[in-house]
């Protein structure tokens, strides 16, 4: 007697949903679906801070220390791996564009002003009581440049194709796939 | 130094500085988010972040002492160096002990840094000489940045809303074609 195996069926091409995009770009590159989350965290975190802070106010304290400060350390560690990971794939150096590489300076020098702006903050003034003392005569210029650049990136994303319209055209196709899906599928 | 035209309050993202009429900038720790944005503005190095609290703190005029005793600085000054009182009468008197000393008025008369501030200096050098920063009368160029730049976001909404209006276009002359 031979029994009947259940063989799974997996259709292909596979569902257009968001569920199986995420999970898709978890299986080909964890670093890069990290660093767009990280990132998309951060720019929304710091334009609640900016935008609704006067109507919020202390409530933003979490935000800030811990989804804006403690989420951009995580941001930089995973920042490094990634262009360490560019650096060393001959593939994705191929498909670098210019405007990636104009994006990766907005972001160093993001994470540069984002470090001094949090140099006294617990617990990186314990670790390096030196240097905020060493940026402070710089702070102000710093927050100015950290804060003035992610809307000038914001700006520049939207007037050219890359950065935030590359996001949002992503997410479009991603919406508008399924909707066409769900169409066809009642159909 | 509680300026008639706070830099701090310009640069505070949360609004949780205020000004009042009567002279004080206060900081409202409740709405506070330990940003520091003040702390790096303010040109005379005033506020002072708490690493353990993770807020911001300034001298707040000892408001609750004042009308009714002065503050606590003025009151325990063992050589009546302080003085407490109504602006004009303040700077009357300062301008008495200028003439007197032939000296110069930091925070009005003389200069009015950040509009004139309600801590007022009377002394016998020139205010560098104590080192006290040369401030101008309006906010810095950075805080105004830090201020106003999310006003970049119209225009990056208008040109995100054309790119999508021609990209529409496009996509419906591809259909008709």
């Amino acid at each position: 007697m031979t029994e009947d195996k259940e063989v799974p069926t997996k259709k292909y091409p596979p569902e257009f949903t968001i569920t199986n995009i995420t999970k898709g770009m978890v299986r080909t590159s964890r670093v890069d679906f990290l660093f767009h989350l990280l990132m998309a965290i951060l720019l929304i975190t710091g334009l609640v801070i900016d935008l609704l802070g006067p109507w919020l106010g202390g409530s933003l304290l979490v935000i800030r220390s811990v989804a804006h400060g403690y989420v951009g350390v995580l941001f930089i560690i995973v920042f490094i791996v990634y262009i360490l990971r560019i650096a060393s794939s001959k593939k994705m150096k191929m498909v670098l564009t210019q405007t990636n590489t104009v994006d990766f300076a907005f972001y160093i020098i993001l994470i540069v002003t984002g470090v001094m702006v949090a140099a006294a903050n617990a617990p990186w003034i314990d670790i390096l009581p030196g240097l905020a003392a060493a940026i402070s005569p710089i702070g102000a210029y710093t927050q100015a440049i950290h804060v003035s650049l992610t809307y000038i990136w914001v700006l520049i994303s939207l007037l050219t194709p890359s950065g935030l319209l590359h996001g949002f055209a992503c997410t479009y196709l991603i919406v508008h796939f399924r909707r066409n899906k769900n169409k066809s599928e009642k159909r | 130094m509680h300026c008639h035209d706070p830099e701090c309050k310009e640069a505070c993202p949360v609004n949780a500085i205020k000004k009042f009429e009567e002279g004080p900038v206060l900081i409202d720790v409740n709405r506070c988010i330990g940003c520091k944005f003040c702390v790096d503005a303010c040109p005379f190095d005033v506020p002072k972040f708490n690493p353990a609290t993770g807020k911001v703190d300034k001298c707040h005029m000892c408001f609750d002492r004042v009308p009714n005793k002065e503050p606590a600085c003025v009151q325990t000054c063992p050589t009546g160096a302080l003085l407490f009182g109504e602006r004009q009468t303040m700077i009357q008197k300062a301008m008495e002990r200028k003439a007197q000393l032939n000296g110069y008025i930091y925070g009005d008369v003389d200069n009015k840094p950040l509009g004139g501030t309600s801590f007022i200096y009377v002394l016998k050098e020139k205010p560098s000489v104590y080192g006290l920063p040369n401030v101008g009368s309006t906010i810095s160029p950075a805080t105004s940045v830090l201020r106003h730049s999310k006003w970049l976001l119209i225009p990056a909404a208008l040109g995100g809303l054309m790119y999508l209006a021609s990209w529409r276009q496009r996509r419906i002359k591809e259909k008709e074609e």
